[in-house]
This record gives C-alpha cells, sequence and structure tokens, in this order.
C-alpha cells in the first residue's frame, strides 16, 4: 500500500504542476480540468478506502502546498473524497467511458458540496463554487470529459497503482 | 461461533475508519491554525520544496513551444535538399528566434522604460503560473526570498502606458511567490476616487470577469461620481502606496436603505494580457521607511 499510495502522490504532484502551469494557459471561462482528483478518484476506487484516504491526504498537502489555499482545505476534501471513492471498490466494472466520466464528474460535485460544509464552518475565509455560475459546470464537464483520457493513461501505470495480485 | 476469518473484514473496516477519522481530524486542525496563522509557515516551506519543478516544467513547455514549428518544416525541406536545406534550417530558425526576440524586446524595452521611471524600488518578475485550483486566482511569479520578496509585498504592472496595482504577495518560497491579485475575492484593498477624494474599500468578486467592487463610499458622494471616474489606492493600511492606478468607475449601486453606496470598477490592468509585473519594495514606499 506504501508503495501505490507514494507513486499516486508523485502523479498528482505531476497532475498539480500541469493544472499550474500549461492547464492555466487553456482555462475555459476560468475552469481547469482538476486531474489531481481524476489521480485520486483512479487510485481510490481501484484499492479501496484505505488507500484512497491515504492519497487524498496526501495529495492535497502537496496542493496546499502549491496553491494559495489555507493548509488544510484540500487535504480535507481529498481524504474525504478517496476514503468515499474507496468505499465503492468493485461495485462497478471499470470501463473505458462511462464510469471514468460519472465518476470525476460526481467527484467533482461532491468537492463543491465539501467546500460549502467548510465554507459553514470557516466563513468567508473559504471560497465557494457557486451553483448559479457556469465555471462549476465546465469544471465538471472539462474533468468528465478528460477521465477517459487520464484513467486510460493511469492503467498503463498499473503495477505501480495496484496491489501485485489485481495486476 | 464466529471464526477468525469473519472477525477480519471487521477489523479491517474499524481500523479504515479509524485512520479516516484521523486524517480528518489531522486536516480540520491544519486549516483551523493555518486560517488563524497561529503556526509556523509550513506552507512557504512546502512552495519552496515543490515548487522548483514549476519553474522547470515552464521552461521546457516554452522552449517546445518555440521549436515545433520549425522543427517540423525544416524536415519537410531536409529531404528534397540536404545541403541547402541545412542553411534553410539555420535561417529560418534564426529569423524567427529573431522576430520572437525583437518583439520580446519591444515589451521589455516598454517595461524598463516603466521600471527606469518608477520612484519606488522595485524587482521585476515574470508570470510563470496560476493556481492549480479552481477556486482560488492566485498568480505564480518567479521572484522569492532569495530575491529579496517579502510577504504583503505590493504588485504593479505596466500596460499600454498605464501603471495599475496588480495585487500583493501573500506566500514566499526560495524561489517562487504566489500573488493575490485584486480580483480574489479575498482581495481588499484601501481607495478613493481621485477627483471626488472619496475613500471605499474595493472588494474582489473572486473572478477576472466580474468588475471589482468598491464599497463603504458616503452616500453623499453619490452625486459628484461619474462613470469613467479613477480609482486609485489611498495608502491606508500600510500595504500599497497611496496613488497607484487601480481602475475606472462602470456603474454607481445606490441602495435606499444603505447609508454608504457601491460602485462597479473595471481594473485598469488586463489580467489576461499580464506578463511581467513589479515587486514594490516596502522600504521604499514614502512613510513605511
Amino acid at each position: 500500500m506504501n508503495k501505490i499510495v507514494t507513486w499516486a502522490t508523485v502523479f498528482a504532484f505531476v497532475a498539480a504542476i500541469l493544472q499550474s502551469t500549461i492547464l492555466s494557459r487553456l482555462a475555459i471561462y476560468h475552469a481547469i480540468p482538476d486531474l489531481t482528483l481524476g489521480v485520486l478518484l483512479f487510485t481510490a476506487y481501484l484499492n479501496g478506502p484505505m488507500t484512497g484516504q491515504i492519497t487524498g491526504f496526501s495529495s492535497g498537502l502537496i496542493l496546499d502546498f502549491l496553491s494559495a489555499a489555507p493548509l488544510g482545505f484540500n487535504m480535507f476534501i481529498r481524504t474525504f473524497i478517496g476514503a468515499l471513492t474507496g468505499l465503492l471498490k468493485g461495485t462497478f466494472f471499470l470501463d473505458v467511458l462511462i464510469l471514468p466520466m460519472v465518476l470525476c464528474g460526481l467527484g467533482t460535485l461532491v468537492k463543491a458540496i465539501l467546500v460549502l460544509f467548510l465554507r459553514f464552518l470557516f466563513g468567508p475565509v473559504i471560497p465557494i463554487y457557486s451553483f448559479f455560475e457556469p465555471t462549476l459546470w465546465i469544471e465538471v464537464a472539462l474533468n468528465a470529459l478528460t477521465a477517459p483520457f487520464l484513467f486510460a493513461f493511469l492503467k498503463l501505470f498499473k503495477p505501480l497503482l495496484l496491489p501485485r495480485k489485481d495486476v | 461461533m464466529r471464526s477468525s476469518d469473519d472477525q477480519r473484514p471487521r477489523r479491517t473496516a474499524y481500523t479504515e475508519l479509524a485512520v479516516f477519522v484521523a486524517l480528518l481530524l489531522i486536516s480540520f486542525f491544519t486549516l483551523l491554525l493555518s486560517t488563524q496563522s497561529f503556526i509556523v509557515n509550513f506552507k512557504d516551506l512546502g512552495l519552496t520544496i515543490f515548487s522548483g519543478v514549476r519553474g522547470g516544467i515552464y521552461a521546457v513547455s516554452s522552449f517546445t513551444t518555440r521549436t515545433v514549428l520549425s522543427i517540423k518544416e525544416l524536415g519537410e525541406l531536409r529531404k528534397e535538399y540536404d545541403n541547402l536545406l541545412k542553411r534553410m534550417e539555420n535561417y529560418e530558425e534564426m529569423e524567427r528566434t529573431s522576430a520572437e526576440i525583437r518583439q520580446e524586446n519591444i515589451r521589455l524595452r516598454e517595461q524598463l522604460g516603466f521600471s527606469q521611471s518608477l520612484s519606488y524600488r522595485h524587482m521585476a518578475a515574470q508570470i510563470i503560473g496560476r493556481d492549480p485550483n479552481n477556486l482560488y486566482s492566485a498568480l505564480v511569479i518567479n521572484r522569492g526570498s532569495k530575491n529579496g520578496i517579502k510577504k504583503d509585498m505590493p504588485v504593479i504592472a505596466y500596460q499600454n502606458g498605464i501603471q495599475g496595482l496588480v495585487g500583493r504577495v501573500i506566500q514566499v518560497g526560495n524561489g517562487e511567490s504566489l500573488v493575490m491579485p485584486i480580483y480574489d475575492s479575498s482581495s481588499y484593498v484601501s481607495a478613493r476616487l481621485e477627483e471626488t477624494r472619496y475613500e471605499g474599500i474595493l472588494e474582489g468578486q473572486g473572478n477576472v470577469d466580474t468588475p471589482i467592487l468598491m464599497r463603504y463610499i458616503k452616500k453623499q458622494a453619490k452625486d459628484e461620481i461619474r462613470y469613467g471616474d479613477t480609482i486609485i489606492t489611498s495608502g491606508m493600511g500600510g500595504i500599497f502606496p497611496a496613488g497607484l492606478s487601480v481602475g475606472r468607475v462602470t456603474k454607481i449601486v445606490v441602495k435606499d436603505y444603505e447609508t454608504s453606496i457601491d460602485v462597479e470598477v473595471e481594473p485598469v490592468i488586463d489580467f489576461s494580457r499580464l506578463e511581467y509585473v513589479f515587486v514594490i519594495e516596502k522600504e521604499g514606499i514614502p512613510g513605511n521607511e
């Protein structure tokens, strides 16, 4: 499990760098795909809740370091999403198209709801998604559309991201 | 009698739950402390450690963009005429590089001209990235503590002959820093109307396309404010020097039941075209020495 978490965190770090540099120039209505979330969802769904929550914690920590978000913001959200997604392990067959899109789309919405929850606890220091503005829905669409490609890419690294018996 | 095999999944579930709760509590208290700024700034340390890769990625992507078209065209010519293609390759690459250098030279001369006229001590910086989180709008600049950058330093820019406020430094790593732009939802700037001198607070709305709101302007100002009036920094609060252009009035919002009025402000800086900025040293601001 340590190896899987380490490699998933490395992939999440690379994704965060890409989001910050290259993808930020290709933003659609100020939204960019959240590739780190996609990496977390892939790892959590295939490995279960323990790996998911620890990967969420570590990838959230890295994202907090690279972002203006307060330390603990992404750690909290992604730990929760990682654990929740891990509980779904084995529920459905991970196909090429539909399940990745559904996972990443719903994962984005869960992220937005968790942000609302943190806003409720911590007040205006936490910015929130507006459900009535296009930015959130464009991010949902972008995450869903990039999910099949991201999952296909990550499947190439199955020996690093899956337990040996599942490879 | 329950076998040990039946108990194992239950133990695993309890362990997972315990780890989950522990991680959430750690995250929660970290967030609690970081928003109250109780502890040593681990974020600056983490930014230093992890952000060095970002500069490298930016350099690689810029180089790839510049050379990819030339490589394709040069490859086609090379098939037909080897010797001539080599000369053509060199000439065309030099021409493209020369054209880019000319354009960059024009841009840098403009910035240099502004820099030489600037009365504050300052450092030039380039924007090399943006916040990877869609909820935050921080800009990443390629200067850090090793260059003398400190937290809360004001950041300005020069575009189309106008000097305008960009934001302030909020996080400093060794070689990179994060800048909160004035349109960020957590940005507050003390400002005043240049002509009428009424004061207010500029609040970002979180989106570069949404006008910034200037609030708490005395209601008696509503008859004196005109569309297009310039907003400048007032110098109150000690972060931003007085007199920096921020934006222009685009709309006046008057609510009968309130004792103050709000004004929508369009920034003078076009953030979508922002490449170079200047970080002002606080000690160089009159009144801060």
